[in-house]
């Protein structure tokens, strides 16, 4: 299955993840818009909804990634974009911040944790991108 | 269907209990263990079997026996249908903690019914039982001390005033010849003939009236102890629960401030090592390994510093009040110290840094001294980061009052009574920098404030400034710490003004008991404060 041209918006605050993923992403055809906040992330994904989200967790506050995806999750435009959520809050420990928020807030399809790895993400992108494929 | 009350109606219940000045508490104990009713039971079964003892040790027969097994066969039926109400009663009023409100005037009047019918009976067996020479009389003081402890002390009087009319009307009833014949104690003995005998009639009547009189005053002082002692218990219990909820209210704080650490000091951690794999696969292109590098080194930088803010944070958190010493310090000198000292970095980035700092006025301030230069080094530090070239950040000291019946701030010109102005020395740190959005200030969002630990501007975030969020964090824990004031104005795109204000040296001091109270607030204000202090800024190059 080609990625080209396929596009992945990738929201989080720290400038390192956009440059690593881009390095991993990139070479594999996919086309990389890079958020640092939730509300410009939002923006992005809602004028030109891409294939996938990534998504950090931590973002301005310890738990708006969990926010933004219920956001998306609830907006009929945006619903069936699969999102993985990206964060070195683990996704145990990540779960522990959406239980406490509401189960309906644990929206997304995959939880990496950081520090990523090429080959994990690159396998986690393909699958969710595969997944909804199939659909 | 019965359901069980909810937590408002027993809350409701328990101010009633605490507020009612008989004990409910031994009522609803009552209901629930059915003690009267099996008491009554037991004097039942002890007045047959003392009529049986009797059948068998006198030759004998007792005069009236007939319709005395008949009064005690009324009291076994009367308490029967005490049986029955009680258990529609306690269906009412089921569990302790979950106690029917309207149950307990009816409870009320049920044991002040019991009471009565009890005493009435009590006269009537007295009847057939040597009258006012029997020593049965006796049970009266019994019924007393219950009723004392079940009812309200007016109700529990009024059945002392019953028992002793009872007694009184069979005594009278006797020696005028009203009530006849006379029935013996026992039926073996001589016939005494203290009942027609009216001194020992009267002195019979005023021995059971102080018998009742005085059992009612102990008991009901007894009782009334035994309240307050129920209410002491409940307030301690209250206490005990809040403060158990503040508790798990402050683990589940310190659990979540503790995830959130973790994961602050595991960013750069984690980013060091998504890059250095990046390198040993070969997925950086050669032209960027340096830079990847370099990306590393400040990472290894960023962490560093975010457990530097951590430690300082706790420090200033920490509650042992000899951690900190609040003596009087000069603020205008730990300012000045602080600008120089940013100033390097300040010119790194084209900015001017302003400093002002008066001169002749006491600036002194009671606040520790390392709380102080963390406090003011943050906004320093933030004011720096997050304002871009060509930009301007300036400090300035002032020494101020507050006149708590105006409410506003005022120089310390004016000399007027101390004892009803609190005098400050505040810094003031403007930048023209990009300013923080209106719901970060207030946290209205939900999500807190900027002064909430790990919580950062979108603005910030937006300029990929690099941070820990915990800068605003330690200032206003310093502020609160030091029973100072925090003001801040802030719009986005066109800076911030922060304002924190330290007592005054000539203030009072606060007691070490007074560190950890959240005395202060944040004041957000809706226009720029005017920090213009015209040619006394000293505008600081590296000259000094």
């Amino acid at each position: 299955m080609s990625n080209e041209g396929k596009h992945i918006v990738l929201i989080d605050d720290d400038p390192d993840m956009h440059e690593a993923i881009k390095m991993i992403l990139e070479p594999q055809g996919f086309r990389i818009t890079c958020c640092f906040t939730g509300p410009e992330g939002l923006e992005t994904v809602r004028q030109s909804p891409p294939d996938l989200i990534l998504l950090d967790i931590m973002l301005s506050s310890p738990s708006e990634g969990f926010h933004l995806s219920y956001e998306m999750k609830q907006d009929d435009a945006l619903a069936k974009i699969p999102i993985i959520m990206i964060s070195a809050i683990g996704d145990t420990m990540g779960m522990d911040f959406a239980k406490e928020l509401g189960s309906e807030y644990v929206q997304a399809e995959m939880f990496i944790e950081k520090p990523l790895d090429a080959a994990k993400l690159r396998e986690a992108v393909a699958n969710v991108l595969g997944g909804q494929s199939q659909e | 269907m019965d359901q069980p009350p909810g937590r408002d109606n027993s809350t409701a219940l328990d101010s009633r209990l605490v507020r009612e000045p008989y004990r409910a508490g031994a009522l609803v104990s009552m209901l629930h263990l059915h003690w009267f009713i099996r008491l009554r039971w037991c004097m039942v079964f002890a007045a047959l079997a003392a009529l049986a003892v009797e059948r068998i040790t006198f030759s004998t027969q007792r005069p009236g026996v007939g319709t005395l097994a008949l009064a005690i066969a009324g009291l076994a039926f009367i308490n029967v249908c005490w049986m029955l109400l009680s258990y529609f009663l306690t269906q009412r009023v089921r569990s302790s903690s979950h106690r029917d409100l309207s149950a307990f005037p009816h409870a009320l009047l049920y044991v002040n019914a019991q009471v009565s019918i009890d005493l009435l009976m009590l006269t009537v067996i007295l009847r057939y039982t040597g009258g006012i020479e029997s020593p049965m009389a006796i049970f009266y003081l019994f019924h007393m001390a219950i009723g004392s402890l079940l009812l309200r002390g007016s109700h529990a009087l009024l059945q002392g005033v019953w028992a002793t009319t009872l007694y009184a009307a069979l005594g009278i009833g006797e020696l005028v010849g009203w009530i006849q014949p006379h029935y013996a104690f026992l039926p073996g003995l001589p016939e005494i003939g203290l009942f027609n005998q009216a001194q020992y009639v009267a002195i019979a009547i005023a021995v059971l009236v102080c018998g009742v009189f005085g059992t009612l005053y102990f008991s009901l002082n007894i009782a009334q102890q035994l309240d307050e002692r129920e209410v002491q218990l409940r307030h301690a219990n209250e206490a005990l629960q809040q403060s158990q909820q503040a508790i798990n209210d402050l683990q589940q704080r310190r659990s979540r401030f503790m995830q959130t650490a973790a994961h602050q000091l595991k960013s750069p951690l984690a980013g060091i090592q998504t890059l250095t794999s990046l390198i040993r696969d070969d997925i950086v292109p050669k032209g960027s390994l340096h830079a990847t590098c370099d990306k590393i080194i400040q990472r290894c930088s960023d962490g560093i510093a975010h457990i530097h803010e951590l430690l300082t944070l706790a420090r200033v958190q920490e509650a042992d009040p000899r951690r900190h010493t609040p003596a009087p310090i000069d603020v205008g000198d730990v300012v000045q110290e602080l600008c120089k000292k940013n100033l390097p970095l300040a010119d790194r980035k084209g900015l001017t840094l302003k400093c002002h700092v008066p001169d002749g006025v006491d600036l002194r301030a009671r606040v520790d001294s390392t709380d102080l230069k963390d406090c003011i080094g943050n906004l320093l530090d933030n004011a720096i980061k997050y304002t871009d070239s060509p930009g301007d950040v300036m400090v300035s000291v002032r020494a101020e009052r507050i006149e708590p019946s105006h409410g506003r701030w005022r120089d310390v010109v004016s000399s007027r009574t101390r004892d009803q102005a609190k005098e400050y020395v505040s810094v003031t740190v403007d930048d023209t920098g990009m300013g923080i959005e209106p719901e970060m200030l207030t946290g209205e969002d939900g999500t807190g404030s900027v002064f909430d630990a790990f919580r950062r501007g979108n603005a910030a975030l937006s300029a990929a400034i690099p941070g820990s969020g915990l800068g605003l964090a330690i200032v206003r824990e310093v502020v609160e710490q030091g029973h100072g004031r925090l003001r801040v104005w802030s719009r986005v795109g066109e800076g911030s003004t922060f304002t924190v204000m330290f007592p005054s040296q000539r203030a009072l001091p606060e007691g070490p008991s007074a560190r950890n109270t959240r005395s202060s607030e944040i004041v957000i204000e809706t226009t720029r404060p005017d920090t213009d202090v015209g040619a006394g800024a000293e505008e600081l190059n590296h000259a000094g």
